[in-house]
């Protein structure tokens, strides 16, 4: 389970770790505000969230976002992660089901960009991840 | 979310020039310690089960002198509930300053930039400073106010440990 920050031999294209999250959960949001710190209730109080106009709760970007990072983090270890970046395309709802995946799309000068796609069951894109690790190579 | 730059709707265009004024400036500075009982239950939160975020010596053997924070940690510093009634933590900074109505903000992108991983212990101090305010139309006829943030996290050296920078997007309506 852990990785250690050793040298990877990674390629343009090639795929890493994937997961299926969900079905989201109430109490998963719950769990996450706890863990978070954050308390805005559009995230986990029904009632305010329908008087704000949406359907119900919904989820906070980084708990999706928190979970795409793993890909990278079982991948490569912690140690070797350099930047990440998340752009947010959609929000997530309590019963979405999302599917996790990554893949490699650059490798210069010792380090790797992966790319993290999270996918939801009707098909549509709900996030886009990227991070760079060091490879410990110097290709 | 594809989008052009400078909203046509004059609320939302009113409501970027408003907040224009907070572009520079600092919202607020305060010093947070990485807790290892906080990275437990955050990596729990995310369903995590890697046993660096645990225990030390697993930890050790990843190469960390201590259990180190999971990607995307920062939020738990960012919401930190500080003994004050000021809103001093960078997300509760950022809010309360700008007035932002938090049932219509969502997080349109956020990015971390890492000199290196934080661990349990390490004391972090943040700085967080507004660096740009646009007002956008998207796709759907919704308009927004995108606002974004740089939070630079220090350590007891004052050396730069870890920089964020986060784009809120203040939305004039709820989405349909």
């Amino acid at each position: 389970m852990t990785t250690m920050p050793t040298a990877h031999a990674v390629q343009v294209g090639d795929v890493g770790p994937a997961l299926r999250l969900g079905p989201i959960s109430r109490t998963d949001l719950v769990r996450y505000a706890g863990a978070s710190g954050d308390f805005n209730p559009m995230h986990h109080d029904d009632v305010a969230a329908r008087e704000a106009g949406y359907p119900s709760v919904f989820a906070m970007g980084l708990y999706l976002g928190g979970v795409m990072a793993r890909m990278v983090v079982d991948w490569f270890g912690l140690a070797a992660l350099r930047s990440y970046e998340l752009r947010f395309l959609r929000q997530t709802w309590p019963q979405d089901e999302i599917a996790i995946s990554s893949h490699v799309t650059e490798v210069v000068a010792g380090l790797a960009t992966i790319a993290i796609d999270a996918r939801h069951q009707d098909g549509a894109a709900m996030a886009a991840a990227s991070a760079t690790v060091r490879t410990g190579r110097p290709g | 979310m594809s989008e052009i730059a400078g909203s046509a709707h004059p609320q939302t265009a009113a409501r970027a020039a408003e907040l224009a004024r907070f572009v520079g400036q600092p919202l607020t500075r305060v010093t947070m310690r990485v807790e290892a009982g906080k990275v437990a239950e955050f990596a729990r939160a995310l369903h995590d089960p890697n046993p660096i975020y645990r225990d030390p010596e697993a930890a050790r053997s990843a190469g960390f002198s201590n259990v180190p924070a999971p990607p995307t940690f920062s939020t738990v510093l960012a919401h930190y509930p500080l003994d004050s009634d000021e809103p001093r933590s960078p997300a509760a900074a950022v809010v309360a300053h700008l007035g932002l109505r938090r049932e219509r903000t969502l997080n349109g992108a956020q990015r971390w930039t890492y000199e290196r991983v934080p661990v349990a212990g390490d004391d972090l101090t943040a700085t967080v400073v507004v660096t740009s305010v646009e007002s956008r139309d998207g796709k759907s006829g919704n308009s927004f106010v995108s606002i974004t943030a740089a939070t630079e996290y220090r350590d007891r050296r004052d050396e730069l440990v870890l920089s964020e920078t986060v784009t809120l997007l203040e939305l004039a309506d709820v989405p349909r």
